[in-house]
C-alpha cells in the first residue's frame, strides 16, 4: 500500500471512531444503553439494520461468488422483502407492545422461563462464536494479501469499534453504522466505476455486460425444478430456494436474533421500525444486485487483464517455495496461454456484438465457454498441487478475488479506501453483535436470573463490563480462530442449526396459542436432534433446514400438546396474532 | 397517527415481483 492509501485509510477509520465516541452520550440506564431512549427515526433503523447483516465478507464474497458461479447467489435474498412484511405485521407490534429489550424476554411471558433462556443460551453461544469469526475471517485475507500480522489486523478490526461500542451502546453503534454504510457504498461505487472504466479502449459497459451473459456470469435466475432429483435439493441458489429458504432464513435472522432484533428496538414508534424494515426489503435485493454485477464485471476484466491461477497469492508463495515449484509454475504457463486464447475470443466476441453478427456471436460465445472448462481444470490441477505443497491450505479463494483485483489494479488512495471499507463494514456488524450479546447477557440472565432488584445505574455499569467481556471474547476466538483449521466452516454452520427451531418456537407462540410451554420446549429439543440428522446426513442444501427446523418445531409442538394439560393463554398475550397491523 | 402500512406491504410484495421478472429478462438478454 502507498502512503496514500494509508492516509485515506487511518483518516477514514479515525473519522468514523471520533464521530462514534461523540455520539456515545446517553442516558445512564438500560433504556438509554440498549434502546437509545427510543429516539431513532427509521431511515437510521433502515441502515443500522443493513449495516448489521452487512458484513466484511459480504463485500468480498459477492463479487467472489459471481466472478466463480455467476449472479445466481442474489436469489438468496429474495425472501427477505417477504420476511420484512411478517415481521412488520406479526413481531414488531408483540416487541414494541411488551416493551421487550431482547426478543427472547417476550418468550417467557408466553411459555415461561426455561424456553427463554434455552433460546437466548443459545443465541449467546451461536452469535458469539460467529463474532469471533467474523473478526479472523476478514482478517486473514487482509494479512495474507498485505503481510499484515494477523493477530494485530485480529485487534485493529475487532478491537477499536469496542471503545464507541462500550461508551454509547446502541445509539452510537448506529450512528456509526450509518457513517460506515456511506463509505462503503462511495468505495464500492467507485471499484465499479473502475472496472468499467478500465476495460480496453471501444469496449463499454453493455458490451461488458454482453460478455458476462454470454460467459454464464449473469444468470440471476435459475427456475430449473426437480424435485425428484437428489442433486436439486443440494443446489444452494436457485429461485425456490431462494424465495421459500431465503424467506425462513431472514424470518429468523430479523425476527429472532437479537443482533437484529435490537436495532429496531432502538426506534421511535413501531411505525419508524416497520418503515426501516421495509425500506430494507425495497433496496436489499437490488443492492445485492448491483455488488454481484461489480464480481460479474471483475470477471469480463480478468479475460482482458489475464487473471491468475489461484487468487490468494499467500498459497501460491508456499507452493513456489516448495518442491512443487516445478509444476506450479508449469501449471501458471497453461493457465496463461488459455488467457491468450480467452483475450482473442473476447474481442471476436466484442466485434461480433459490434457488427451484430449473431454467427459469430454464437461462435465465440462456444469458444469462451470451452475455455472457462480448461480453466477450471487447470485450476483443479493448481489446487491440487497448493494441497500437497500444504496439506492445511485454504484452496477456496473465491474471497480473495474482488480484493486481488482491488490489491492489484486501483489507483493509489482508492486501495486504501476499499481496505476502509472492509474495516468499517466489519466494524458496524461486529459491534451490532457486541451490543446485543450484551443485551441478552444482561436482560435474560444477568437481571432476570441473579441480580434482580438492583438501581438502574448498577444495570448501565454492568452493562458496559458485559460489553467488554464480549469483546474481549470475540477477539479472543478470532485469534484462536487460527488453529482451529476446517472447523472454522461447522462453527458457522452451527448458527445456522439453530435458526430454523428458534423461528419455530416464535411461530408457536404467535400462531399457535393453544400450545404450553412444556410442549414447545420438547419440540424444539427434537426438532434441532432432527436437523443435526439431516446436516449430518448431508442431503439438503442449508436454506431448507432453516424450513424443516422452523416446520419441525410446529409440528412436533402440536401433537406433544395432546400429553399436557390444556395451556390457558395468559391475557398478555391473548391477541397476539390479532394485534393492531 | 393512523399507522397505515398495508400499501407499503403490497408495495414491498410488488416491486418484489417486478425485481423477479426483469432479473429473468435481463438474464435471458445478455445470454
Amino acid at each position: 500500500m502507498s502512503t496514500a492509501d494509508w492516509i485515506v485509510l487511518v483518516v477514514t477509520l479515525l473519522s468514523v471512531l471520533v464521530f462514534g465516541i461523540y455520539k456515545s452520550k446517553t442516558e445512564k440506564s438500560l433504556d438509554g444503553y440498549f434502546k437509545g431512549n427510543n429516539t431513532m427515526a427509521w431511515w437510521l433503523i433502515l441502515l443500522s439494520i443493513m449495516g448489521t447483516q452487512a458484513s466484511a465478507i459480504t463485500f468480498l464474497s459477492a463479487p467472489g461468488q459471481a466472478y466463480t458461479d455467476g449472479m445466481r447467489f442474489v436469489q438468496y435474498y429474495f425472501g427477505l422483502p417477504l420476511a420484512m412484511v411478517v415481521l412488520c405485521i406479526t413481531f414488531v407490534p408483540i416487541f414494541h407492545k411488551l416493551k421487550v429489550y431482547t426478543a427472547y424476554e417476550f418468550l417467557e411471558q408466553r411459555f415461561g422461563l426455561e424456553t427463554r433462556s434455552l433460546t437466548s443460551i443459545l443465541f449467546l453461544i451461536q452469535r458469539g462464536l460467529s463474532t469471533g469469526i467474523s473478526i479472523y475471517a476478514p482478517s486473514i485475507i487482509l494479512s495474507s494479501l498485505l503481510g499484515w500480522n494477523i493477530y494485530w489486523t485480529n485487534i485493529v478490526l475487532g478491537g477499536l469499534l469496542i471503545i464507541y461500542t462500550v461508551s454509547g451502546g446502541a445509539k452510537a453503534v448506529a450512528y456509526t453504522q450509518m457513517q460506515q454504510l456511506i463509505v462503503v457504498f462511495v468505495g464500492m461505487f467507485l471499484a465499479g466505476y473502475m472496472v468499467v472504466h478500465m476495460l480496453p479502449d471501444g469496449v463499454t459497459f453493455t458490451d461488458a455486460l454482453h460478455v458476462a451473459g454470454k460467459t454464464g456470469k449473469l444468470n440471476v435466475i435459475e427456475t430449473h425444478i426437480d424435485v425428484y432429483d437428489e442433486t436439486w435439493w443440494k443446489d444452494k441458489y436457485n429461485i425456490w430456494s431462494g424465495v421459500i429458504g431465503g424467506f425462513f432464513l431472514a424470518l429468523s435472522y430479523f425476527g429472532t436474533d437479537q443482533s437484529q432484533v435490537g436495532r429496531y428496538l432502538t426506534a421511535k414508534s413501531i411505525r419508524e421500525s416497520r418503515l426501516g424494515l421495509l425500506m430494507n426489503g425495497f433496496v436489499k435485493v437490488p443492492m445485492q444486485f448491483l455488488i454481484l454485477m461489480i464480481g460479474s464485471l471483475v470477471f469480463v476484466f480478468y479475460l482482458y487483464y489475464s487473471a491468475p491461477v489461484f487468487f490468494n497469492q499467500k498459497q501460491v508463495d508456499k507452493v513456489l517455495a516448495s518442491e512443487y515449484r516445478e509444476q506450479f509454475e508449469a501449471v501458471q504457463a497453461k493457465n496463461d496461454s488459455i488467457n491468450a486464447l480467452k483475450l482473442i475470443q473476447t474481442n471476436a466476441l466484442v466485434d461480433a456484438l459490434h457488427n451484430k453478427d449473431e454467427a459469430a456471436i454464437q461462435t465465440s460465445k462456444e469458444q469462451l465457454r470451452a475455455l472457462e472448462a480448461s480453466t477450471a481444470v487447470v485450476r483443479a490441477e493448481a489446487i491440487s498441487l497448493i494441497k500437497q505443497a500444504d496439506k492445511a491450505a485454504d484452496t477456496n479463494d473465491t474471497n480473495y478475488i474482488f480484493l486481488y483485483f482491488v490489491l492489484n489494479n486501483l489507483p493509489a488512495g482508492l486501495i486504501g479506501l476499499l481496505i476502509a471499507v472492509i474495516f468499517l463494514a466489519s466494524w458496524g456488524s461486529i459491534a451490532a453483535a457486541i451490543n446485543s450479546l450484551s443485551s441478552s447477557t444482561m436482560i435474560d440472565l444477568y437481571k432476570r436470573l441473579f441480580k434482580k432488584k438492583e438501581s438502574d445505574l448498577h444495570y448501565y455499569k454492568a452493562s458496559k463490563w458485559i460489553t467488554i467481556i464480549w469483546g474481549v471474547f470475540c477477539i479472543a476466538t478470532a485469534m484462536f480462530a487460527s488453529r482451529l483449521g476446517s472447523l472454522i466452516e461447522a462453527v458457522n454452520v452451527l448458527g445456522s442449526l439453530f435458526y430454523g427451531t428458534m423461528l419455530g418456537i416464535f411461530m408457536v407462540a404467535f400462531y399457535m396459542k393453544k400450545i404450553g410451554g412444556k410442549a414447545v420446549f420438547i419440540a424444539a429439543v427434537l426438532a434441532e436432534a432432527g436437523i443435526i440428522a439431516i446436516y449430518v446426513a448431508d442431503i439438503i442444501s442449508f436454506l431448507w433446514l432453516n424450513v424443516i427446523g422452523c416446520l419441525l418445531v410446529m409440528l412436533f409442538a402440536y401433537i406433544l400438546q395432546f400429553f399436557f394439560p390444556k395451556h390457558t393463554p395468559r391475557e398478555l398475550v391473548e391477541d397476539y396474532s390479532t394485534s393492531s397491523h | 397517527m393512523k399507522d397505515n402500512m398495508r400499501i407499503l406491504y403490497i408495495a414491498v410484495v410488488a416491486v418484489l415481483v417486478i425485481e423477479i421478472v426483469l432479473f429473468y429478462l435481463f438474464t435471458q438478454h445478455f445470454s
